[in-house]
């Protein structure tokens, strides 16, 4: 405890941006307990109230409380953000170790990883959604496929150069087999740089994620997401713009969070190599 | 005595908190005159790169001057404003690195390089300052200037972008000259020319030279004075010959006696020839092109080698950087594949699939500081080979334990991690490991080449010793003749992927035969000066 508050004191990033995603976090998990309003209850007595005690985030057409919808919301947001970085960052580390170690599949890997980096992502992640059903699996399928190749080019760049290093070399010599380098003395030595590229891939796929849904391609409309609060807005900007003001600015302090988070990590993570 | 081109006074430079000692250097005082090569030389962490460093104005922030003066003709470089400081700097006072390819911009080619100064600092035309410089390309030796000037810094070889860089630092004429390490990252024949050349100049010009080296050679070839540093402060200093042939300080003494040659010999002649432990017949190592080069040859690194080495007995190759000692070497361990030939240990041929490697051949590698594994404890790297073996982790444990007592460590170090231990612990720790196998054959690949006088000259020790306990048989690769007279009972003589000499240690150091061989041995520096050679040979 006393290290981890010396650290928060040394990296004040990683202290702001971890406190702001706890605090986003905890908001998911406790949101249908807090304020009380139903997220998907629709009082038509109170359509496109502008923000007041009652609707902290005003109410949008339907009469449903924008406050209760942004936090419902946030589970969705956060829960794309955390598997798309856990998908491509296990994906991808499986295909640049065996890129970077198996010296026949380099090319080969390597060039499809250059195909799907040459296709625009939200292109893909289109492509896939209207081709699958739409749902959280289908978007975090959609979005985790374009990092992969991102991934997999760090672990295997990182690979690359740790293969010549001499205490690589002294394995070898001394007998240990190819499983036994790859995962407990090269892996180790990727595994900080992997962890600033995820969260930075997490905060880049609740982007992606907001974009889809606002054009009507993302989560389906009863699974409410930052991005299809702000998506059905749209239309009604003039009138109520805080339909999407607040989902808006919610997403972007939960990006800035997680960035800050990543930030932090890295000064963190290259203060302990000095 | 005229006044001196620079004289430092009491100089302090404080370390940050929590550093080993309190200062980098302390109470330093020296002067260097006009004309004169001025060797400041000592180990790693002595201070002598600091006081060069904060002479220019270089330091780090981290580094701090607390105390004493710079004083350069009289003016005292650490109270000059930065712009003024800026511009002596760049036309009175020079700088020459250590690695002059990352010392050179490489987006320049070396004709603009030697430009740069002319054009920053002087009012000459672009005719005239194409003339000077083709005049300094002379003056540096750079052969061919037309050409030499059109390329860039990876084009040229080691000694070229050394003499650049000379030429870049002496295109002003500056007053003083400060070379730091200039001579290390070079072979010894390259060094040898280039050494003669700073020499020259700054007999022709006059030009005070504050020359900064580990190398006691290098000291006696080139210095007029030396200061010794040890731990920030100068012990002695006087003439470069009452200093190395008559040191007066204990410190200075114990340097010159950790000197490796034949006098640190400790190896009785042994009877020629029994059992062959290692075997080569007709390695070859040919690298293929890089990148998609039509119809290009490889790069032949190994020709046609055949060597053998028996029981217990030490064979030294010797070599310098691209003679392929290291690629033989590599090609013995099967860390690379060899392109043609047989290498058996122990009567084993090493390309059989079934061949237990580990146990027949181990590899001590050059930089201790990447050797070990910086995330695992010692513990965990000492028994990797042995649990790789299948043995039961407390025999792993006792074995590791005992092999780090015997080369001078302590049961503690297993549960420490490699940073805790200096160059010459880790080096230490690296043969200990390779032991843990109990190799018939042990490569030493430049092993001692990172390690201070003092900390290669135990290290060496160490090796003889445990050779003497465990019988294996050493094949000890390094560019370092000394070295290689003082531990091995043969020497073979690497030049341009072949074996050009072999024989008895001794006999190759003091009579060698092929022409190459013997180039190299006459481009050990010092050997021009007749009272260092009598030095050397009191030690002897």
């Amino acid at each position: 405890m006393t290290a981890a508050l010396a650290l928060a004191r040394r990296h004040g990033a990683l202290a702001v941006g971890g406190l702001l995603l706890a605090g986003f976090v905890l908001l998911a998990l406790c949101g249908p307990w807090l304020g009380g309003a139903d997220a998907q209850a629709m009082l038509p007595g109170q359509r496109l109230r502008a923000p007041s005690a009652l609707h902290w985030f005003g109410s949008d057409r339907l009469g449903r409380d924008v406050f209760a919808r942004v936090v419902h919301g946030s589970g969705a947001s956060l829960a794309v953000g955390l598997a798309v970085a856990l998908l491509s960052g296990l994906v991808g580390t499986l295909l640049g170790l065996l890129a970077g170690y198996v010296r026949w599949l380099d090319g080969i890997i390597m060039r499809v990883m250059d195909g799907v980096m040459a296709i625009p992502g939200i292109m893909v992640a289109i492509a896939l959604v209207s081709v699958l059903d739409a749902g959280l699996g289908t978007v975090i399928a959609a979005i985790g496929i374009n990092d992969i190749p991102r991934v997999a080019r760090l672990v295997r760049g990182a690979l690359l150069s740790l293969r010549e290093e001499p205490y690589v070399e002294a394995a070898t010599m001394l007998g240990t087999s190819g499983a036994g380098i790859v995962f407990r003395h090269m892996l180790p030595g990727v595994l900080a740089p992997l962890a600033v590229l995820c969260t930075h891939i997490a905060a880049s796929a609740m982007l992606l994620e907001a974009t889809l849904s606002f054009l009507g391609l993302g989560l389906p409309p009863d699974i409410p997401s930052w991005g299809n609060i702000m998506a059905d807005g749209r239309t009604l900007f003039r009138v109520a713009p805080w339909i999407i003001l607040f989902p808006g600015l919610t997403l972007a302090s939960a990006v800035f969070a997680i960035n800050l988070l990543g930030d932090g990590l890295q000064d963190a993570l290259e203060a302990r190599r000095g | 005595m005229a006044e001196p081109v620079l004289r430092i006074e009491q100089l302090s430079v404080a370390l940050p908190p929590g550093a080993e000692r309190g200062h980098a250097v302390e109470a330093v005082s020296l002067e260097v005159h006009a004309g004169e090569v001025l060797c400041l030389v000592g180990e790693s962490g002595s201070g002598k790169s600091v006081t060069a460093f904060a002479t220019m104005g270089l330091l780090p922030p981290a580094l701090r001057i607390t105390a004493g003066r710079v004083l350069f003709h009289g003016r005292d470089l650490l109270r000059l404003p930065p712009a003024e400081l800026r511009s002596l700097r760049g036309q009175r006072l020079a700088m020459i690195f250590q690695e002059p390819m990352t010392a050179l911009n490489p987006t320049m080619p070396a004709g603009r390089l030697i430009e740069e100064p002319l054009r920053i600092h002087t009012s000459l035309g672009a005719a005239a300052r194409r003339d000077r410089v083709r005049e300094l390309m002379a003056l540096v030796r750079l052969p061919e200037p037309e050409q030499l000037s059109h390329r860039y810094a990876h084009e040229l070889s080691g000694g070229q972008r050394q003499r650049v860089m000379i030429a870049m630092a002496l295109a002003l004429e500056p007053a003083l000259l400060i070379a730091d390490e200039p001579t290390t990252a070079l072979d010894v024949t390259t060094q040898a020319g280039v050494l003669a050349l700073i020499k020259d100049i700054q007999a022709r010009t006059g030009t005070a030279v504050l020359f900064v080296t580990h190398d006691f050679g290098v000291v006696a070839e080139i210095a007029d004075r030396v200061a010794v540093m040890q731990r920030g402060q100068v012990v002695e200093q006087g003439s470069a010959e009452a200093v190395l042939a008559a040191p007066q300080h204990a410190y200075t003494r114990a340097l010159l006696a950790a000197l490796p040659g034949p006098g640190n010999r400790d190896r009785p002649p042994r009877p020629a020839a029994d059992l062959a432990v290692l075997e080569v017949r007709g390695l070859s190592k040919t690298y293929p092109p890089r990148g998609l080069g039509l119809r290009r040859a490889g790069v032949a690194a190994v020709r046609d080698v055949s060597l053998s080495l028996g029981v217990g007995e030490t064979l030294a190759v010797v070599g310098e950087s691209g003679s392929g000692k290291s690629s033989l070497a590599r090609c013995i361990a099967r860390l690379v594949p060899p392109s043609g030939g047989t290498v058996a240990v122990a009567g084993q041929d090493l390309s059989a699939p079934d061949v237990l490697l580990p146990q027949l051949v181990q590899v001590v590698f050059q930089d201790p500081n990447r050797s070990l594994n910086p995330r695992w404890t010692v513990g965990q790297s000492m028994v990797e080979g042995l649990r790789n073996l299948g043995t039961p982790a407390v025999e792993a444990r006792s074995v590791a334990v005992d092999l780090l007592q015997r080369v001078g460590l302590g049961a503690e170090a297993m549960a420490r991690t490699p940073h805790a231990f200096s160059g010459g612990q880790r080096q230490r720790i690296c043969i200990a490991r390779a032991l843990t196998m109990r190799p018939r054959l042990l490569i030493a690949d430049e092993a001692v080449s990172a390690l201070d006088v003092s900390v290669q000259a135990q290290v060496l020790l160490l090796l003889g010793s445990m050779q003497r306990d465990l019988g294996f048989s050493l094949l000890f690769v390094t560019h370092d003749l000394h070295v290689a007279v003082q531990v091995a009972d043969r020497i073979a003589v690497m030049h341009r992927g072949e074996i050009v000499e072999q024989g008895p240690a001794l006999a190759v150091f003091r009579q060698p035969k092929h022409a190459y061989t013997q180039e190299l041995f006459g481009s050990a520096p010092g050997r021009r000066r007749a009272w260092w050679r009598e030095a050397m040979a009191r030690l002897d």
